[in-house]
């Protein structure tokens, strides 16, 4: 087990490597610091104009956590579909390396990207959009940060599996992103949704993550919410389950068919 | 200006045949435009049918076009580089400035689409009318909308020639100009530090154009036409600045012969 966990900690920073060490620092911090603040500020004065100000937290604290979204989701899914544009994939999927090991290390860097995203984006919500942090249960906050951006990458092996099949994935994952912005109760409470979507929005984990979240801020402990992180686990382990399945048909099919380097 | 306006006609037909051979391409370019508006229709729910056409209908347009025309400047800059022919484009005799108007205009039409979708819904779904009093001003203003959305397209184009990672600029772009240009919510809603932004984009002058026009007699009010100018105004300003840049752009890339790094 420790040989194992050494392995993917040891894989996890090769990947890291891999991924940002050709790419310039303003293009990263452009992603992590500007985009987060643009897009927060529209929905913060969306709302500040449509539902007055009263409801500046919710749209603020929402937004900032849906970030986990933004990097997790969006960075797994895009995973073997950056492979594939490098000319890797053949060369990755001919090894005999265990694939939930390949998958792991590859998400590991972007669970923790996601969560950094989500501290930027509340920061940015205490420092201009007025969100307090004076009752908040920070121990608990971290968990559900944690876990909302640990659960959101079964979604993504799901979207990144589609890659081995697909010339190009950024639609799919666009579409599974925003699908999720609009659903998850970010903006708006998921009850306002008519009643033939909510089902979708009870399978993305970020919408209990999101409220678990403002329930943290608002000083609610990790016992109190326990259900809300159970659920999210069980979602990622069924998502995440499914995902490597598909991942595995997909890959299958793709040797057979000769697809995989399909761009 | 007979060849260039050539090379302008040219660049407009690949953009379309791009479009063509990639039919679900416009859609990509503006889902997310699309999804805003979809958190804006349920944000407006309790507003008067007038603020909900005003804001979420016309604004979607506007995010649209504006999605679109930024969205397919960058992309088509990624894609000729992904493909090899970035360097064939650039080395050409026709002018650049008339290659990246022509693509930019076709984008920021086809970002219209946002309009109709949005429009579409509401007029089904949620039972909204569209009435607009004064369509030659309408009219008017929506083609200096598109126009001012090209035109940035142009100015940001030399930008995107330099940079390796357009679509990470892209996304902040986007974003930057939904939040100051006042698509769903009036500039007044923003802090007095951030209006200066908003000042200086011809897109908030066009769109309170655009939002006067549904009034009746909208050509003979001063406002309108005080904001009509302004866009007009703006929008020659951006035309220079594009124009110098470009020059400035090609100077550095020939020098540093970077132009096919991705």
């Amino acid at each position: 087990m420790i040989r194992q966990i050494k392995l993917l900690i040891r894989m996890s920073v090769t990947v890291f490597t891999a991924i940002y060490a050709w790419q310039r620092p303003a293009s990263y911090l452009t992603i992590k610091f500007i985009v987060p603040f643009l897009q927060m500020s529209f929905f913060v004065y969306l709302a500040k104009f449509t539902l007055g100000p009263d409801k500046l937290a919710y749209v603020a604290i929402g937004n900032a956590v849906q970030l986990v979204a933004f990097n997790t989701l969006m960075g797994v899914a895009m995973t073997m579909a950056g492979e594939k544009w490098n000319g890797t994939l053949q060369t990755l999927l001919t090894t005999p390396a265990n694939r939930l090991m390949i998958f792991a290390s590859r998400a590991l860097v972007h669970v923790l990207d996601g969560i950094a995203g989500a501290v930027i984006g509340l920061l940015y919500a205490g420092l201009f959009f007025g969100v307090s942090f004076a009752q908040t249960d920070f121990l608990a906050l971290a968990v559900v940060l944690f876990i909302s951006s640990l659960t959101l990458t079964g979604l993504g092996l799901i979207v990144a599996s589609l890659s081995l099949f697909t010339r190009t994935v950024e639609p799919i994952m666009n579409t599974a992103y925003l699908l999720i912005f609009l659903l998850a109760g970010i903006n708006f409470p998921v009850e306002q949704l008519p009643v033939w979507l909510r089902p979708l929005s009870y399978l993305i984990p970020l919408t209990y993550g999101v409220e678990a979240a403002r329930q943290a801020i608002a000083g609610a402990s990790l016992a109190l919410l326990s259900s809300s992180l159970l659920i999210m686990l069980g979602l990622f382990l069924a998502e995440g389950t499914l995902g490597y399945y598909i991942f595995t048909y997909f890959e299958r099919l793709s040797k057979r068919l000769g697809t995989l380097e399909m761009t | 200006m007979k060849h260039h306006l050539q090379v302008f006609r040219a660049a407009v037909r690949m953009t379309i045949w791009d479009y063509l051979a990639q039919p679900m391409w416009p859609f990509w370019l503006t889902i997310t435009p699309f999804a805003f508006a979809l958190v804006a229709v349920f944000l407006y729910r309790d507003a008067p049918p007038k603020t909900f056409a005003l804001y979420v209908v016309l604004g979607s347009g506007a995010m649209g076009m504006w999605a679109s025309a930024l969205g397919g400047c960058s992309f088509s800059m990624m894609q000729e580089r992904r493909w090899g022919t970035i360097v064939y484009t650039f080395t050409t005799p026709a002018s650049q400035l008339w290659i990246a108007a022509g693509r930019s205009l076709v984008h920021a039409v086809i970002g219209l689409m946002t309009l109709a979708e949005i429009a579409l819904i509401s007029v089904l779904f949620l039972g909204i009318q569209l009435t607009i009093a004064s369509p030659v001003a309408f009219l008017l203003a929506v083609l200096l909308t598109i126009l001012a959305f090209a035109v940035i397209g142009l100015f940001l184009n030399s930008f995107f020639m330099l940079t390796r990672s357009a679509s990470d600029w892209q996304n902040a772009l986007s974003r930057f100009l939904y939040v100051f240009c006042g698509v769903m919510y009036p500039i007044s809603v923003l802090p007095d530090w951030l209006r200066p932004f908003s000042y200086v984009l011809a897109p908030t002058w066009s769109l309170k154009a655009i939002r006067l026009s549904v009034e009746p007699g909208a050509l003979g009010n001063s406002d309108y036409l005080m904001n009509i100018g302004l866009t007009l105004l703006l929008t020659m300003v951006y035309l220079l600045l594009a124009w110098y840049l470009q020059g400035v752009t090609e100077h550095k890339l020939r020098i540093s012969a970077e132009l096919e790094r991705i």
